[in-house]
């Protein structure tokens, strides 16, 4: 059975948090190759992976994964800000 | 494991490979029904040198044959689904591509030697970095 595709933040927040491929592979207990395919959206972790992935950017899975395609942090923010000032 | 030459330089070894392979098993085959002399076996030294070359440049040094022998617990999830991947191709292929050459064999009448069965057995051995070889991305420890 060919799974949905999961999107995730990965790359974004792995840039922000200052780490490499290779340091954040480390964390998380898997080869620096596996980390590019999670980036590129071309694996899809199993729940342990994704749960381990969470912690280390202490964020809950469901901000770093999704089965839609997910909108850019900037656009969040914006309709944040606009449901706030409404 | 690292991936580092591009996919199409990798397919274009594996081809070499194979066909050093075939060739392998051909000129012996061919010495052993008559159609070369005896002589003629100092020709296996091209297809041996060119298979050693080969397996060491494309399986060895970039640690594709270690990959496909390694535990289990070594790897992680996503490698493990590779592995696993490789394994099934090469027992269908394994299998198909035997029974197949041992029907040509019977049909001919002809007897199955020991170069044929090390071939063979080598194939096997190889089949799994071929698959991997074949199909993964090349890898770059970018960004």
């Amino acid at each position: 059975m060919k799974g949905r595709k999961i999107y995730n933040r990965i790359a974004l927040l792995r840039k922000e948090k200052g780490l490499s491929r290779v340091e954040l592979a480390e964390k998380i207990g898997v080869n620096f190759q596996t980390v590019g395919y999670l980036e590129r959206e071309e694996y899809n972790p199993s729940l342990d992976l994704a749960f381990r992935i969470s912690e280390v950017f202490s964020l809950p899975v469901d901000l770093i994964f999704s089965t839609e395609p997910l909108k850019p942090l900037s656009e969040l923010i914006i309709e944040k800000y606009k449901s706030k000032n409404d | 494991m690292e991936i580092k030459t591009p996919k199409s330089e990798r397919r274009m070894w594996i081809i070499i490979n194979f066909i050093s392979l075939i060739l392998l098993v051909l000129i012996f085959e061919l010495i052993k029904s008559g159609f070369l002399t005896q002589k003629h076996i100092f020709f296996e030294i091209v297809p041996i040198s060119i298979l050693i070359f080969t397996y060491i440049q494309q399986f060895v040094s970039t640690e594709l044959w270690k990959f496909t022998h390694k535990s289990l617990q070594k790897l992680d999830e996503r490698e493990m689904q590779l592995s696993n991947k490789a394994l099934r191709f090469s027992y269908s292929f394994f299998t198909i591509l035997s029974l197949g050459l041992i029907y040509i064999y019977s049909l001919l009448g002809m007897r199955i030697h020991v170069v044929f069965i090390a071939s063979l057995l080598y194939l096997a051995h190889i089949l799994p970095a071929y698959f991997i070889s074949w199909t993964e991305k090349t890898t770059t420890n970018e960004e």
